[in-house]
């Protein structure tokens, strides 16, 4: 009897042993699959309103329209930079300026037909307008603010762009206009024939 | 000492007492029913993968694995299903179209709506009505010759598998790298975490 209940006992407890882990054991597993999603930041130039003439008589430059459409995925706060560049004879050179004493920004069209020195476009956008052959300034019109979509911020002198700060998701206009008069002193007999040409751009800011 | 030699005295007199009181022998038998182990746990995969903001594609293939085990070949029933998070709570995230399935994963970071999914398994969705969620192609987990059957329930949009192997049996289901289920994807789809949740459960 004694040797019964001893079997017995020792049989319950490996029983007893080879069931607990099921206790544990799980019926269900699941796994998350996890895919990250950055912002959208995507800029298209529109790449109509690119070229024009020059009145040879009276500086007016046919209106150009150099525009964007920015695209992105969110209405957080994205900040970008509008700026642009003309062509010298040495290596392109900031064509935005925004002096004070010029009433407005204004965009440097130069030659590219007879180069222009980098000089005579500094010399436009430092506001000297000494000497400045084949190097012509015409009024420039950024893209204005529009309220909870894109906002203009205050011109950055050292940086020679327009900070923008955009807060809409999908699709944004960026419409900027070269329009009008010559800048006073930066149209001459100096300025010879030729295609006139400013590189324009927009930007995210990392 | 003293309780020691009392309580060894009172386990003898115990264990003496049906000899003591009855003269026949008498047999007891322990028996204890041992239903069939049901085991399941994560085993590994590519939960993890980036996608692509231009076009939506997944960069890498997610293949969530599981490890099953029991302790009989005797036939099992269980299910793999997917479900994503929504402002109105978790729902299934897979649906087919024909013969393909299609999971949707959902921004975990900024929730869809419910009518997000319900769009996207139109299966003609249209890409304005589904921010936040973003459908991908799935591929029916493979059966295992000998140990696991798979069958795609589509009512229930999920899979039927059938164990039948004594031991450990594997399993997990793919979501191939690539393009998203069209009109999907779409800038109302905001920064953030896609995510998925891939549940494997035995039936019973």
């Amino acid at each position: 009897m004694k040797k019964h209940l001893l079997l017995s006992a020792i049989l319950g407890g490996m029983i007893a042993l080879s069931v607990a882990p099921m206790a544990n054991a799980a019926t269900t597993a699941s796994q998350t699959v996890s895919a990250t999603l950055a912002a959208l930041k995507s800029i298209v130039g529109k790449g109509t309103g690119l070229t024009g003439t020059i009145d040879p008589d009276t500086g007016i430059v046919t209106a150009l329209a150099p525009s964007f459409t920015i695209t992105t995925n969110t209405s957080s706060a994205l900040t970008l930079q509008l700026s642009a560049t003309a062509p010298s004879s040495t290596t392109p050179q900031q064509a935005l300026t925004n002096y004070a004493g010029h009433l407005g920004t204004y965009i440097v069209l130069a030659n590219i037909t007879v180069p222009a020195l980098a000089a005579a476009i500094t010399d436009i956008t430092a506001g000297t307008l000494a000497s400045n052959a084949n190097a012509i300034a015409f009024p420039f019109t950024p893209q204005a603010t529009v309220a909870g979509q894109i906002t203009i911020g205050t011109w950055n002198a050292p940086g020679n762009y327009w900070p923008y700060t955009l807060t809409h998701k999908g699709n944004t206009d960026a419409n900027n206009a070269i329009s009008g008069t010559a800048l006073a002193s930066s149209y001459t007999t100096d300025d010879e024939p030729g295609t006139y040409q400013a590189t324009i751009t927009m930007a995210f800011v990392p | 000492m003293k309780k020691y030699v009392i309580y060894i005295s009172l386990i003898l007199f115990v264990m003496n007492a049906p000899i003591s009181f009855a003269g026949q022998s008498a047999s007891y038998y322990f028996t204890a029913a041992a239903p069939p182990t049901k085991a399941v746990a994560a085993n590994g995969g590519n939960i993890s993968a980036v996608i692509n903001v231009d076009t939506g594609a997944l960069s890498t293939a997610f293949t969530p694995a599981f490890t099953l085990n029991t302790n009989t070949g005797a036939s099992q029933t269980l299910t793999m299903k997917a479900e994503a998070n929504t402002q109105g709570g978790v729902q299934n995230a897979v649906f087919n179209v024909g013969a393909v399935k299609y999971v949707i994963l959902t921004n975990s970071n900024i929730s869809p709506p419910i009518s997000s999914l319900t769009n996207i398994k139109t299966g003609s969705p249209t890409a304005s009505s589904n921010p936040n969620a973003i459908a991908y192609t799935i591929n029916d987990p493979p059966a295992v010759s000998g140990s696991l059957t798979v069958a795609y329930n589509s009512g229930n949009k999920n899979w039927d598998l059938i164990l039948f192997h004594n031991g450990n049996t594997n399993t997990s289901i793919t979501v191939p790298s690539g393009a998203p289920f069209t009109n999907t994807y779409s800038t109302d789809d905001e920064p953030g975490s896609y995510q998925a949740v891939i549940t494997l459960s035995f039936n019973n």
